[in-house]
């Protein structure tokens, strides 16, 4: 198998994220901005709630790229309300920073206003440099799927 | 159409003896490693350091389980780069919800109440792998791409664990 791999453009164009990973890791601490290294070292609201509580709704997600995961966890109350949020993410810099943030954006929010949040929210104000674009857009998808896991308890 | 026939005419199959494939390695660096180029220099020398790179990152795709499932695995049609893993692949919500479970556990419990858990992990791993492997050679593609992903999150948990414990 060995003599067939050495076909330059088929190898290097499918190559499994390792050599991205490390590139990642050497230049990302030189673009994170000031916001994102704050989230990062003091990051906000890390917890957890009782996941079988009625009135909590809990976000899991996971990144195949670097098998990172982030879970999101919200308490809402009678008017649909989202009165608490905390986190706790196993990842890099940029995605521990993306879920704190997360939590911040979505405490005291409607759940309607909570689904309208973008990744782009998100990723804008922790200046995300692009290689961590994709941290944003999991702590969305954190977000959503909280939000859908509350609505599902809901309806038992 | 079966995949376990490529192109090249040999059989591919998943399960790698490592012996063989360190000792072909070796013969083919000695063909283009850059040591050989020196005195040739220029161009040579530069498409000598380029293959010979190449050569190794081949090898080290191969010699590693889940680089190699996720490297026959994109042979086969499935988009692996980072982009596209990055994005949250849909597959069983209650196996994240294990890793989560196992990582917060690795990061409270302290160092001599986890003295199980990495023997635990290499054998989950080993049984994983093993069946990684059935499941490509069956053409299973679909079901190893899931299994692929599962075991990246494994040997994520397995770093962090050895890391901790030693």
């Amino acid at each position: 198998m060995l003599s067939g791999l050495i076909s330059r453009t088929s190898m290097l164009t499918s190559m499994p994220n390792m050599v991205n990973g490390l590139t990642s890791a050497i230049l990302g601490s030189r673009s994170y901005s000031q916001d994102l290294l704050d989230h990062y070292e003091k990051p906000r609201n890390v917890g957890a709630m009782d996941k079988t509580a009625v009135d909590v709704g809990t976000g899991i997600v996971g990144a195949p790229a670097c098998g990172d995961v982030m879970k999101l966890q919200i308490k809402v109350d009678d008017e649909g309300r989202i009165t608490e949020a905390v986190f706790k993410t196993f990842g890099c810099g940029a995605a521990v920073a993306s879920s704190s943030y997360a939590t911040e954006l979505i405490k005291g929010k409607t759940m309607d206003e909570a689904a309208g949040i973008k990744n782009t929210d998100i990723s804008t104000h922790l200046s995300l440099p692009p290689v961590k674009l994709h941290c944003s857009m999991l702590a969305e998808d954190a977000i959503k799927a909280a939000l859908a896991d509350y609505k599902n308890k809901q309806k038992k | 159409m079966p995949h376990s026939s490529s192109s090249h005419g040999f059989v591919e199959k998943f399960k790698m003896e490592l012996k063989s494939l360190e000792k072909r390695y070796r013969k083919l660096q000695m063909h283009v490693h850059p040591d050989k180029f020196h005195s040739n220099g220029g161009d040579q020398l530069e498409m000598a350091e380029e293959h010979s790179s190449i050569l190794n990152t081949a090898y080290w795709t191969l010699r590693d389980p889940e680089q190699r499932a996720f490297y026959m695995l994109s042979r086969r049609g499935f988009d692996i780069s980072e982009e596209h893993m990055s994005k949250q692949v849909p597959f069983d919500p209650m196996f994240l919800m294990e890793v989560m479970e196992t990582r917060e556990i690795i990061e409270e419990v302290p160092a001599e109440a986890m003295a199980d858990m990495p023997s635990d992990v290499d054998k989950d791993i080993a049984i994983r792998v093993e069946r990684l492997g059935e499941l490509l050679d069956n053409d299973q593609d679909k079901e190893a791409f899931e299994m692929a992903v599962q075991l990246r999150y494994m040997n994520q948990i397995r770093r962090e664990l050895y890391e901790l414990v030693g």
